[in-house]
């Protein structure tokens, strides 16, 4: 009954795409397209978050690396006068670099290492960019980030513009991320977090596979780092703290972390939760990390599977029970 | 020169030494068994060449090469790969997908090859698919290469964690009480079935078992290890009358009667 | 460099690195023994803080009796964290993480609400004001009195999990759950001594640094994630070694925030972190756990 109109996952994502896609043309307001914009920045943050823990570690700095993006591409476009669309590739190198030396150091010993050697990286770079004002422009950060260089004729100045960009980026981290889940590395990947040692005597390099999804992770979150600078025209270290890296680790989990749609999912519904609670006349923003902290914590006690995992559970109870409806009607039959 | 040399081994946890200045060799293509009684060190042996522990002191080489201080992961790209004695197995994924993760070493498709997923990375994918199945046929697994790796009845489990080391094609097996747990007739299947496969392809096999009955028809030499020291080698036959290793087993017996504290 | 300005630089030195230490005993202890990482440990500071501020300086009560109910209080609360949302991940460090995230956020945020994101002043309790000279050199006698509570406190806990029974308790199931619970030890009732103990500690520093600092919604933020720094370098599980990092990490911001300022001096903390992770895996007192 239900298999004639079943929606396999990729017609769901074929018609999200074209939504996304269409979405300017039918709507104008540039709102909501900069709050997609925005949306498409956190998604791309957390599959990274996401694609690190499916190697059984967590790591509570990638605001950090989404910052070394930002102020590298920055500081290239306007000191140094190079083409922006290089140094957004360059931003994501760069961050993939830092995670890559970081990891070496950190991934070599037990997880929880590697999380609380993450907590003291963001604050690192926040301290560092704050401090080193001559080039990092201190607490006060970077203004006046030009948008993206034209190619071929089109600007890149427009909220639109910029929503396009997003898209693209979110589509393809999304593309990798899938490929990664049905692949050899996915499936490395997660051998490591069920279980190392057996992993090990495998012949898989804990260490290295590691670094490597920690690498790709923080690739992704350069890229979006340098498209966030350019979307916002300025930069400063409150963009990028130690709270905004527990927000992605927050998305994550809410949305789930053991589906590759748990990202997109915990963030979108995150993020357009407060949209909705701004409408409420007399809001205090004050009490959403109240409201997000106990929608956090009642996720982990209740459904430790996310919202994909709860949704999955319902699913497949509801085939249960109706093929358990069927087996009745027919045995009655 | 044996395909393995193990000299001079030895290894303390506090006060206690598992393993003794222990010399062992296992030659290329034979299938040796290391028996002893509880806590002789058998299963140290195994957790030191595969890396698991450091040795305090002592050599092991693989074909003249020194192997010791290596990580587990080099270990077994050398060729050496192991069983675990419990919960060996990738439990959540389908006995497929734990087929898969031992092909780790031989599959051959690099990092690009699997994010592109060109036609060449398919075609890998596809043989590694048939080999999986392939491997799971060998125990009688074929139907079952779907199924999540919890849900398999007891044998079946032991056997995925040895078809999981042979898919890793290893120089060297070893085998960590494998039969464990089994009954009469599966352990007797089950051995035939590796014994079949090892001296097929040729591969060296190391099988540790505390039952030494379940072992006498199915190695070539065999190794007795008693408080982490060998008291005999030889052939099955020899060691069956060697009076060491009847007295190391008849010591454990008489312990069995008065129970001392729960293992 | 002058006398007065080093003497000054290791008072403050003792008195950052004690605070540290007092509040990375109780981390350290939780995670030893639930294996539960609570990264809202330093809202337990936080709210030591704030019980201070309403008992003292809002309502009038004695320092020390205000002291006694505020940390009592959170100890109180700790221990009810610990039963109802930390109790399934004992054992289970990274789902225990996330949950503390989310209590660090409501915490943080329900302060806020409640007090507002100003900063308050604590008075200095009569008996602390002062100076004291020493040899040409001025000490504050708050501070030299606040680190010698800090140093009591942690020597007692020192002797507390060395020598008691209880401490002994702890450091068993610390070791081995599983065969502690065996031996008829309640894990229950040792964990939840452990969190209050650790909530306990961790509000006294909040409730001493009160008057010195001043109490803010996000005046745990900073300690606590020092706290999880002293802990990764002294070797996590190591009491000793908690107890050395953090007059290290004290030192380090107490001396070099005269030549280089605060923020670079915490600049140098997380180097010597990184430095010392490269070449101590484990950290400094660590050893490798199987």
């Amino acid at each position: 009954m239900l298999k004639n109109r079943r929606l396999t996952p990729n017609m769901v994502l074929l018609v999200i795409a074209i939504l996304l896609i269409l979405f300017p043309m039918l709507s104008g307001n540039k709102y909501y397209l900069r709050t997609i914009t925005t949306l498409a920045i956190a998604i791309v943050l957390t599959s990274g978050f996401r694609l690190i823990a499916l190697t059984g570690q967590l790591s509570i700095a990638q605001a950090a690396f989404m910052g070394v993006g930002a102020y590298c591409s920055t500081l290239l476009i306007m000191n140094l006068g190079w083409n922006s669309w290089i140094c957004f590739f360059l931003a994501g190198f760069a961050a993939a670099l830092t995670a890559g030396i970081v990891g070496f150091i950190t991934l070599r010993i037990k997880e929880i290492y590697f999380a609380i050697a993450t907590l003291a990286l963001n604050e690192l770079f926040r301290l560092i960019w704050v401090e080193w004002d001559t080039l990092f422009g201190g607490p006060a950060g970077i203004v006046n980030i030009p948008s993206p260089d034209p190619i071929l004729g089109i600007h890149f100045g427009s909220v639109v513009s910029f929503y396009y960009i997003a898209v693209l980026l979110l589509f393809s981290a999304t593309a990798m991320m899938l490929r990664i889940e049905r692949s050899r590395i996915g499936l490395i990947f997660s051998s490591i977090r069920e279980f190392d040692t057996l992993a090990a005597s495998l012949g898989v390099n804990l260490i290295w596979e590691k670094v490597k999804a920690f690498m790709i992770a923080c690739f992704f979150a350069g890229m979006a780092g340098a498209l966030y600078a350019h979307l916002q025209h300025f930069i400063s270290p409150v963009d990028f703290t130690l709270m905004d890296s527990v927000m992605f680790l927050l998305y994550g989990v809410i949305g789930g972390l053991e589906s590759v749609w748990g990202p997109a999912v915990g963030c979108t519904v995150m993020i357009f939760i407060p949209v909705g609670l701004r409408l409420i006349p007399n809001y205090n923003p004050v009490i959403e990390p109240i409201i997000f902290g106990g929608i956090l914590i009642l996720v982990m006690r209740f459904c430790p599977g996310g919202l994909v995992g709860l949704f999955q559970k319902l699913v497949s109870d509801l085939k249960k029970t109706e093929s358990q409806k069927g087996e009745q009607e027919h045995a009655a039959a | 020169m044996p395909l393995l040399e193990a000299e001079h081994l030895s290894i303390r946890f506090g006060g206690l030494k598992a393993l003794d200045k222990l010399d062992i060799q296992i030659e290329e293509g034979e299938i040796l068994g290391l028996i002893g009684p509880n806590g002789a060190g058998k299963s140290t042996f195994i957790n030191v060449v595969s890396g698991f522990h450091k040795p305090s002191s002592g050599r092991i080489t693989l074909n003249g090469e020194n192997i010791v201080g290596l990580r587990m992961d080099q270990i077994a790209s050398k060729g050496i790969i192991r069983t675990f004695q419990v919960s060996n197995l990738f439990m959540s994924s389908s006995v497929l997908r734990n087929i898969q993760v031992g092909f780790h070493l031989q599959s051959g498709i690099g990092f690009w090859g699997s994010i592109l997923g060109n036609s060449k990375t398919r075609r890998q994918e596809q043989v590694l698919h048939e080999k999986a199945l392939e491997i799971s046929n060998l125990f009688n697994m074929g139907h079952l290469s779907n199924e999540m790796t919890a849900n398999l009845p007891h044998g079946h489990q032991r056997e995925l964690g040895v078809a999981m080391a042979l898919a890793a094609e290893p120089k060297l097996l070893m085998l960590d009480e494998p039969v464990t747990g089994m009954i009469a007739e599966e352990t007797l299947r089950f051995m035939n079935t590796i014994r079949a496969i090892t001296k097929k392809k040729g591969t060296t096999t190391l099988l540790i078992e505390h039952d030494m009955k379940a072992v006498m028809g199915f190695c070539d030499r065999i190794v007795v290890l008693n408080f982490g020291k060998k008291i005999a080698e030889g052939t099955p036959e020899k060691i069956q009358k060697n009076q060491d290793v009847i007295k190391a087993y008849l010591g454990e017996k008489k312990d069995a009667q008065n129970p001392g504290p729960a293992s | 460099m002058t006398l007065q300005m080093f003497v000054q630089s290791l008072i403050n030195s003792i008195l950052s690195g004690g605070v540290l230490i007092l509040i990375a005993m109780g981390l350290t202890i939780i995670l030893g023994i639930m294996k539960v990482v609570n990264f809202a440990h330093g809202e337990f500071y936080m709210l030591g803080g704030f019980g201070i501020w309403w008992f003292f300086a809002e309502h009038g009560l004695n320092f020390v009796l205000a002291l006694i109910l505020s940390v009592t209080l959170v100890g109180i609360l700790g221990v009810a964290i610990e039963r109802g949302l930390f109790k399934p991940f004992r054992e289970n460090a990274f789902p225990s993480l996330i949950i503390s995230c989310g209590i660090l956020l409501v915490f943080r945020a329900a302060t806020q609400l409640s007090f507002g994101l100003v900063d308050h002043a604590v008075p200095t309790p009569e008996a602390f004001k002062g100076m004291i000279q020493v040899s040409g050199a001025f000490l504050s006698k708050e501070r030299l009195i606040v680190i010698c509570i800090t140093l009591a406190l942690i020597i007692g806990l020192y002797v507390f999990i060395k020598f008691t029974k209880a401490g002994l308790a702890m450091r068993a199931v610390s070791d081995n759950p599983a065969a502690a619970s065996l031996q008829g030890m309640s894990v229950d009732r040792i964990s939840s001594l452990a969190f209050f103990i650790g909530s306990v500690l961790a509000a006294t520093a909040g409730c001493l640094t009160g008057p010195i600092f001043y109490v803010s919604p996000t005046m745990g933020a900073e300690p606590g994630l020092m706290a999880f720094v002293v802990i990764v370098l002294g070797g996590i599980g190591s009491i000793t070694g908690t107890v050395i990092a953090g007059l290290i990490i004290g030192f380090i911001e107490g001396f070099g925030a005269i030549p280089f300022g605060t923020n670079y001096a915490t600049v140098m903390v997380y180097v010597v972190l990184l430095i010392t992770l490269i070449f101590k895996p484990m950290g400094l007192l660590g050893h490798a756990e199987k």
